[in-house]
């Protein structure tokens, strides 16, 4: 079954546009299933008390005493012309609150991540060029002691030692590269953890390949193989990681900004949750997984230019 | 044996290699000079590769050459590692491998790659000069465009292709000797005598010697002076091309040469095991048409000629 | 390649792991079910004991329960929880995507889509969601665990079963008749389910770690419950002074983790080395290899952009976040430049999301920001700020006279006119207004405001200088009440980020002389812990309202001052005589209030700063304290609540420890907001006190606080734990209008007695202050009796500074923060 370039194209879109309308039936359908009571949470957050007459009024007012599909299609619509919806809690523009906040969860999951890349890169190279060395070991042990551990007590620990300890950082978040330092840290060491593993892994696979052999026969040193060579051909693996690995950032997000007070999603989520606020939960869930889809949509893309064979392809 | 090792250049006296405990080959002995080609022939499994990556120094972890020595030119190799031996062999031997496109990084260009060995054994920068001598040596192996070979991918090139830029970059080595391992195995039919015309040219025309190793009795048939043949680690018959080819003394290079599959549809019977003693000293005895009891005694080395010996007791009497 | 070592050490390897794995498996289920200790059990006086302490191995927590004990308890939420969602999951996600992968065509094209849409969600995300949705407990938890996990299983299980599905023997049995079932079970099934089991195990110790991470937010099981994540959540505040309540769950979960994570590791060792069906995506982890393209050829050209590209687009996205960020966060509060700034923090009762001085209680005085026409002094009398004077006309009518020359920030006047504006403003939209002060007309002339009220209103003094009636702020065109409301005071609003920082500054314009700080901010912690890290580290100055760990932590302490005082604010449990049949019965409300530990709860909860409440106003109100009253409940003592009971008939039919009232166990539910840790404390000893004495008491925790009639009906609850000021102003109608009477606003749990009613219709006519006194005495006597309140703890008005810090100030009120004179050395 051959298809055009074109076709192709058309056709992944497709099965984008399904995942995408998927992704939307199911957050509309976790707050559909919310137990609580839309209009009642709305006057409660205001500290009213409301009457039958109002609560049906209210009920009218935010659509919820409408059918499911009715209800479904209406918060597209609004989804579309990038309304999610008010907060129940505080009656804010529930897309313009995410957004706000959206700028520091990326950044916070930008930066652990590079800091991710840049320790776990080298040291998982350096477990696989000399595996089952003392210093493969040793990594293995580091890396099974963070992987055990919640990210939330690796959190607190930081805290508590390198802000109150040492002094070296502030409580208080400042928006500097100081401020972001502590969050991304904490998440980037269970990260790290996992990937100088995978990296080991995916590099050993690598050094049993029949170019490396071909490259050491030819005279290229060891360094170099491992630098330039198996370094580049474990870029495609690693970008796919990277794909995976930013939904548990974005998930772990959501603890270690409560510990810090770092402005982002995951805080305004948190304390959606305490109110039962489902209308911002949603939105939250929706918006990371568009953030997550977009990532991986830009990770799948950039395999062409790491590798020829998927750039060169029709 | 040993008279021969000052104008040799490449001699293996007696050597052993195991991989992790397992012996994989055992007391093989053989020279090579400038402008020879030796082949060794013999089933899957039967060690030759092995010998191969024990010059190289490409054994791996596992592996070991456990006794016996290696000269090259002179140069005692096997008190070195895997990684001295490497760098020592660097421009004087070139591997080439049976799977030509995977022995070749495939992200990189052909181009990018033949930079990197031209800048290592020549330390030069010129790129000029560099991509010169790279399109001579493409063109020398029979590319008619070599420019556009530079410029590509190895999965954009047919196994012949890349095989050819292999040796190309074997040659830009100036390498004394090659390692063919297998070169042809995994090439179309139609290429595998381009490819072997190619090598064979090159030891002609360059002077080099050559030690190549293929299960395919026409292959190395075709291209070698001296023939070696081996089963289950061992050498067991070694000799010039038409001494072995003409009178084979083993009964498994007979077999082995009998199983050359013919034009005229003939289906050539590969010789089965059959079942008998196991620890005969003489490993081929459970599969030999002409097995006597008296072969479980002893196995020795005979002399059938200056050139020409056999590990068979009964020095090839059937 | 990866090891070569022999068989039989990898087996012995094996054997040993998965010997250690069930025993822990054993443990965790049989221990905590078969040990002679109550985990719940609370003793005040032995409150967080160091571990190595004689029968405490290691140590205790706050409440004095066995940290050992809670901890071994625990295993059973932790582990046997993760294993139980692990086989469900593993279950249905094998046999979804068998099916799909079997069956092929539509059936799997609705299978491969409905996983990929559940993978589209992060997958913490999901669960947070979905656990946030549907409210804490433990099937929810489960529930939110499955849903994100069971997308692994069946992806894994349909892949292995297309492969599968192509094997000579499948093809084999298909040709020979069998059915789809059979051929599922017998011929598919055995030859996945080494895979799956694999992933299964490899999963088991990231379930425990995401089921200790919903825990932590406060979605794991309901209270009590020893889940390891939930007691690290709770020790988080006590952490410099009792760390081994936090230690020792955090090394339980981490020993638990890296054993089934060791004993997944070793399985796939064992099955791969097996010859099981390598097939890719193995683990859930290592997905890596699915990105391998295939080769095709093609002759066109690239360009080599590569690594650069690569890195480049790191880099840009970095660079980008930053831009983003820098450019929110570039107006975020920073310290005056230059000027002396001052900064205090609080987890409460700040605004977070509206400074309408119409409808705060009272941030706008505290704040600094609004002003009253008068002002309570520190002995709680009225005294002129705004006006010059008020002054009583009739019964209904009462006269403002404001000062001269005062404006607002803005530099209008403040005119009788615009105090009528902003009083009409105010009373429009505030009820608790209305119910306080009935008025019927509001007229200005010049500087005198004269308010008419439908009924008699002797305690307007007072009320004039409540800020929640009588803040006076401008009405105008283009007045943004909620982020910048312009008010008289020595500050003005310079911005609010909601739930986040108030800033003010210097009001260069202040009537009263100059102001000495050039900047206020007033920060809003969600976290009582990062506030105390904060002041401790300086980067904030001080805290108002500081938590019982936060106090412990301070008071005393060099560098740091206390500055409190007396007040009204009592803590008390408010019970529902509306809805709950339990609590209309007297004598369990008499048991309940029996099992209030009020010492424990000042001492011990919160650390000395609070004082234990027998009667019904505090000691700082002249009619409040115990003496001259007849105390029903004069002790804490689980026996006399367990007799009370007892006396009463109730008693436990069924022997399980509770006891039946009208056939039912009695059952309690309290609920109180999380963001209040002694509360919370308090709802812990309470159960367990409560269980003492035969009553099974449920613990709701809430991020919020029940503010309105329906939300707290709707909450289900039986008991709220509250905290009010009595009497800001020092005057007892205040609060007896807003509980006591028969559907006052904030009588949420329906409380209604017609003698109370009564009284306050006299307390409302009654213009002598002593004889105000004794009606409020004969309310608080009733209230003793009726028992459907329980005032257990008084508490202060409680600031901490670091020392430098000058001129803040408390007042039984709590109207009063910033001054004028507040200043930073």
């Amino acid at each position: 079954m051959k298809r055009s370039r074109g076709g192709r194209i058309a056709w992944r879109l497709c099965g984008a546009l399904v995942v995408i309308l998927g992704v939307t039936f199911l957050t509309f359908l976790l707050a559909y299933l919310s137990p609580a009571d839309a209009a009642i949470s709305w006057f409660a957050d205001r500290g009213i008390y409301p009457s039958e007459e109002e609560l049906i009024a209210k009920r009218a007012e935010l659509g919820v005493d409408r059918p499911f599909f009715e209800q479904y299609l209406s918060w597209m619509w609004g989804l579309c012309h990038g309304d999610l919806g008010e907060s129940l809690r505080n009656g804010a523009p529930v897309a313009d609150t995410l957004m706000e906040a959206l700028p520091f969860t990326l950044a916070l999951t930008a930066v652990s991540l590079v800091m991710t890349l840049v320790v776990s890169i080298p040291l998982g190279l350096l477990c696989a060029r000399y595996r089952d060395s003392a210093y493969d070991q040793f990594m293995r042990f580091i890396t099974y002691l963070f992987n055990a551990l919640p990210n939330f007590f690796i959190a607190l620990l930081m805290l508590y030692l390198l802000c109150v300890r040492l002094g070296w950082f502030s409580v208080i978040p400042t928006y500097d590269f100081k401020g972001i330092f502590m969050p991304s840290v904490a998440l980037a060491l269970p990260l790290s953890a996992w990937y100088i593993r995978q990296v080991r892994a995916l590099a050993l696979g690598q050094i049993n390949a029949g170019y490396v052999s071909g490259l050491r026969a030819r005279g290229v040193s060891e360094t170099r193989i491992l630098v330039k060579h198996v370094l580049r051909n474990l870029a495609v693996p690693l970008l796919t990681l990277v794909g995976i690995s930013l939904g548990s950032l974005l998930g772990g997000a959501v603890i270690v900004e409560n510990i810090f007070g770092w402005p982002g999603v995951g805080g305004v989520s948190v304390l959606a949750i305490g109110h039962r606020d489902y209308i911002v939960i949603q939105a939250y869930a929706l918006l990371m997984a568009i953030v997550f889809l977009i990532v991986n949509a830009l990770v799948d893309f950039s395999y062409r230019f790491i590798d020829p064979r998927v750039r060169k392809r029709g | 044996m040993r008279s021969t090792n000052e104008q040799s250049l490449l001699v293996l006296d007696g050597i052993d290699v195991s991989y992790g405990g397992v012996s994989a080959v055992e007391a093989v002995s053989l020279s090579l000079e400038l402008g020879q080609v030796v082949g060794i022939v013999g089933e899957s499994g039967s060690g030759k590769s092995t010998i191969l990556k024990a010059i190289m120094g490409l054994l791996g972890k596992s592996g070991h050459v456990d006794s016996g020595d290696i000269y090259f030119d002179g140069e005692l190799l096997a008190n070195r590692s895997d990684s001295e031996r490497i760098s020592f062999l660097n421009g004087r031997a070139a591997y080439i491998f049976q799977d030509p496109v995977s022995s070749l990084d495939p992200l990189f260009t052909v181009g990018n790659q033949f930079d990197e060995i031209m800048r290592i054994h020549f330390h030069t920068k010129d790129k000029a000069a560099m991509h010169k001598r790279e399109m001579e040596l493409l063109a020398d192996t029979g590319f008619d465009d070599p420019a556009s070979v530079l410029k590509r991918y190895p999965f954009e090139l047919s196994g012949g292709m890349c095989q050819r830029v292999v040796i190309a970059m074997a040659l830009a080595c100036e390498a004394k000797l090659i390692l063919a391992d297998e070169p042809t195995s995994a090439l179309d039919v139609t290429v595998q005598s381009q490819v072997i015309d190619l090598l064979c040219r090159t030891v002609r025309d360059r002077n080099v010697a050559m030690l190549i190793v293929s299960h395919n009795m026409g292959v190395i048939s075709n291209c070698s002076q001296m023939i070696g043949v081996m089963y289950a680690g061992e050498l067991v018959e070694f000799g010039t091309r038409d001494e072995v080819l003409d009178s084979p003394c083993h009964p498994y290079t007979r077999d082995l040469i009998r199983a050359i599959p013919t034009i005229d549809g003939q289906i050539p019977r590969a010789p089965e095991a059959v079942d008998r003693k196991v620890d005969s000293p003489c490993r081929y005895s459970d599969r030999c048409s002409c097995y006597r009891p008296a072969c479980d005694a002893c196995v020795e080395k005979r002399s059938l000629s200056e050139s020409h010996w056999v590990l068979c007791t009964r020095g090839g009497e059937a | 390649m990866a090891s070569r070592r022999t068989r039989t050490k990898e087996e012995r390897h094996f054997i040993v792991i998965a010997a250690v794995t069930l025993l822990f498996i054993l443990a965790a289920a049989i221990v905590p079910v078969v040990m002679p200790f109550d985990p719940n059990f609370t003793d005040l006086t032995k409150s967080q004991l160091p571990p190595g302490t004689e029968g405490y191995p290691l140590g205790t927590d706050k409440l004095g329960r066995d940290v050992l004990i809670r901890t071994l308890a625990g295993a059973q939420e932790s582990v046997l929880i993760a294993l139980a969602v692990v086989a469900i999951v593993l279950v249905l996600g094998t046999a979804v995507g068998m099916i799909g992968g079997y069956y092929g065509g539509p059936v799997d094209a609705v299978v491969s889509k409905v996983v990929t849409v559940f993978q589209a969600f992060p997958s913490f995300v999901l669960a947070v969601a979905i656990a946030g949705i549907l409210g804490q407990g433990v099937i929810n938890m489960i529930l939110a665990i499955a849903f994100v996990y069971w997308t692994t299983f069946a992806r894994l299980a349909r892949s292995l079963t297309i492969t599968l599905k192509e094997s000579g023997s499948v093809r084999a049995a298909w040709v020979c008749g069998a059915s789809p079932f059979a051929i599922l079970t017998k011929y598919i099934l055995p030859n996945v389910s080494a895979e799956l089991i694999i992933t299964a195990a490899l999963s088991i110790g990231e379930v425990i770690l995401t089921m200790a991470g919903l825990s932590f937010l406060g979605l794991g099981p309901a209270r009590p419950t020893n889940e390891w994540g939930a007691m690290m959540s709770d020790a988080r505040s006590d952490m410099l002074t009792a760390p081994w309540c936090m230690a020792a769950p955090g090394v339980a979960l981490f020993i638990s983790v890296v054993i089934f994570n060791l004993f997944g590791d070793i399985l796939r060792d064992m099955l791969d080395r097996r010859g099981s069906m390598m097939v890719e995506g193995g683990t859930n982890k290592a997905k890596s290899s699915r990105t391998r393209k295939g080769r095709r050829r093609s002759m066109k050209e690239g360009k080599r952009k590569g690594l650069v590209g690569v890195v480049a687009t790191l880099a840009l996205t970095c660079a980008l976040a930053f831009c983003l960020a820098g450019c929110s966060g570039g107006d975020k509060p920073s310290s005056a430049e230059g000027g002396s700034s001052l900064t205090i923090g609080s987890t409460a009762y700040f605004e977070e999301e509206s400074l309408d001085p119409a409808l705060t209680w009272w941030s706008a005085t505290s704040y600094g920001f609004c002003e009253t026409p008068m002002k309570l002094s520190d002995d709680s009398e009225p005294e002129p700020w705004l006006a010059e004077s008020v002054a009583n006309v009739d019964d209904y009518t009462w006269t403002i006279t404001m000062k001269e020359g005062i404006t607002f920030s803005n530099g209008e006047p403040v005119t009788g006119e615009a105090v009528k504006a902003c009083l009409e403003r105010t009373f429009e939209l505030n009820q608790r207004a209305r119910e306080n002060l009935d008025v019927e007309s509001i007229e200005a002339d010049g500087q005198v405001v004269t308010i008419k009220t439908r009924e008699a209103a002797p305690d307007f003094e007072s009320l004039v200088t409540n800020p929640m009636l009588f803040n006076i702020y401008y009405v105008g065109e283009g007045v943004d009440y909620v982020k910048a409301p312009i008010g008289t005071g020595p500050f003005v609003v310079k911005e609010l980020i909601p739930g986040g920082t108030l800033t003010l500054v210097k009001n260069e314009n202040y009537w009263d002389g100059d102001v000495a700080l050039d900047q206020v901010t007033f920060k809003k912690f969600d976290d009582d812990d990062a506030m105390n890290l904060a002041l401790m580290n300086g980067e904030i100055d001080a805290i108002e309202g500081p938590s019982a760990a936060g106090y412990a932590q301070f008071n005393g302490k060099d560098g740091f001052q206390t500055i409190y005082s007396e007040t009204s604010r009592v803590d008390f449990l408010r019970l529902n005589m509306e809805t709950s049949e339990v609590m209309k019965n007297p004598a369990v409300r008499t048991a309940v209030a029996f099992c209030v530990d009020r010492e424990g709860y000042s001492n011990v909860i919160t650390g000395g700063m609070q004082e234990a409440n027998w009667g019904v106003y505090s000691e700082a109100v002249a009619y409040g304290g115990t003496e001259g009253f007849n105390l029903t409940v004069d002790e804490f003592s689980v026996e006399k609540a367990a007799q009370v009971l007892e006396d009463a008939g109730i008693v436990d039919t069924d022997g399980d420890g509770i006891r039946e009232l009208d056939g039912k166990p009695l059952t309690v539910t309290i609920t109180t907001c999380s963001d209040y840790p002694q509360f919370v404390y308090l709802c812990d000893d309470l159960q367990s006190k409560m269980a003492q004495a035969g009553m099974k008491l449920n613990v709701q925790l809430l991020d919020y606080w029940l503010l309105d009639k329906e939300t707290w009906m709707n909450s289900g609850t039986d008991i709220s734990i509250d905290s009010y000021l009595m009497a800001p102003t020092g005057d007892p109608q205040y609060f007896v209008g807003l509980c006591f009477v028969s559907n006052s606003s904030d009588n949420f749990g329906g409380y209604s007695n017609p003698q109370v009613d009564a009284l306050f219709n006299d307390l409302k006519n009654e213009f002598d202050l002593d004889a105000r006194g004794d009606i409020a005495r004969q309310i608080s006597q009733i209230e003793l009796d009726d028992c459907a309140f329980i005032f257990f703890s008084a508490a202060k008005t409680t600031i901490i500074a670091r020392d430098g810090v000058n001129g803040l100030v408390t007042s039984p009120s709590e109207f009063y923060v910033v001054t004028p004179t507040t200043s930073v050395a």
